[in-house]
């Protein structure tokens, strides 16, 4: 692990649309991507509507930010933590949620325990919600 | 210490403006060093020079902006969340034919990867949103 | 860690989340609508009180006075502090994370 790269979570809690955290979180996480710190991205709590399968913003007229998630792994995100429990708490399971293939095909949308998360969190240097 | 602030709400509507003033406030009267205090969301609207409070109550642009001179601290608001949110500099004005422009001189205006920037420097990074 | 919650338990399940996720050691700051979860008496109370047994929890004390809420009433344990306290507790926690 390089010291001198410091090790930034952001924590997405909010589902789409209904407000902009979500997209302008996302955009913060690619415009953050230049520094080449440690960045990981945790989806949690209602947050986990985000990376839901089939969303449709084109009939509001709004912008389809959820493939741009897809771009993430070329920004060095290799993971895009889900808390387990979340979906859980919101009857889905990890097939309801859209694949991001990493360059080796395998997804970037890893499923988390709480305790993992837990203990992921607390090694942060910076943990950002918005 | 040296303090990295995030702001995602406007003034009046949510606390998160007057929270992070007082934050600030107290960490220099500690002896610590706010290096940065950068505006995101609807946090662009404390750079609204146009804002004018009613003589009762307090008046959150003006505070940031004495508050900046005294300590000579940086405040920066999101290029792109402002352009959207009608808060412009001349330049942009200028650039986008718009007749008037709107943000109080001492905010600079910036990427939100200056905040980014912000918290790899930092010691802390403290947001203050909704 | 220092973990800051800004809204009220009765609203919003922030405080839930929190503390499902703070680690062992972990300092709570409740601030802003978070620090009605801190007086006694309220449906949320218990979810405070099983919180003591793990965490440090700290409540603004600016933000109490503001919404005319008594000192004397915090639930046992919990500690007000200042902004200056607020300070203080970003300095000795190694990063900050808050909750929104």
């Amino acid at each position: 692990m390089d010291s001198l790269k410091k090790r930034i979570m952001y924590v997405n809690r909010r589902a789409p649309y209904g407000t902009v955290y979500a997209l302008e979180a996302l955009d913060v996480v690619l415009a953050g991507a230049v520094f080449e710190q440690e960045v990981s991205v945790v989806f949690l709590d209602d947050g986990v509507y985000q990376l839901r399968r089939g969303q449709n913003p084109a009939v509001l007229n709004m912008k389809d930010f959820s493939k741009t998630f897809g771009a993430l792994p070329d920004f060095d995100v290799m993971y895009l933590y889900v808390d387990e429990e979340s979906l859980v708490q919101r009857g889905m399971t990890a097939r309801d949620l859209i694949e991001v293939p990493r360059e080796d095909d395998t997804d970037a949308v890893t499923l988390i325990s709480s305790t993992d998360l837990s203990s992921l969190m607390d090694q942060q240097d910076v943990v950002l919600q918005f | 210490m040296k303090f990295n602030i995030l702001v995602n709400e406007g003034p009046y509507t949510h606390q998160a403006s007057d929270s992070a003033y007082q934050f600030a406030k107290a960490a220099v009267n500690a002896g610590h060093e706010v290096i940065r205090v950068f505006f995101y969301h609807d946090g662009v609207y404390n750079a609204n020079r146009l804002s004018a409070p009613s003589v009762d109550d307090r008046d959150v642009v003006n505070q940031w902006v004495r508050f900046a001179d005294e300590y000579e601290i940086d405040l920066a608001v999101c290029v792109t969340a402002s352009l959207k949110r009608g808060i412009l500099s001349d330049q942009s004005a200028l650039r986008y034919g718009k007749n008037v422009d709107n943000i109080e001189k001492k905010f600079q205006v910036a990427g939100v990867g200056y905040f980014i920037e912000g918290s790899i420097i930092a010691d802390r990074t403290i947001v203050f949103g909704d | 860690m220092l973990h800051t919650v800004n809204k009220s338990s009765s609203e919003k399940s922030t405080l839930v989340s929190c503390l499902r996720l703070a680690a062992d050691d972990a300092d709570i700051l409740l601030i802003e609508d978070a620090v009605y979860a801190a007086m006694t008496g309220t449906q949320t109370e218990s979810i405070i009180q099983s919180a003591l047994a793990r965490y440090q929890i700290y409540v603004l004390e600016p933000d109490l006075e503001c919404r005319g809420l008594d000192k004397s009433r915090l639930i046992s344990g919990v500690k007000a502090v200042g902004y200056d306290g607020f300070v203080e507790l970003s300095v000795k926690n190694s990063a900050v994370h808050s909750w929104l």
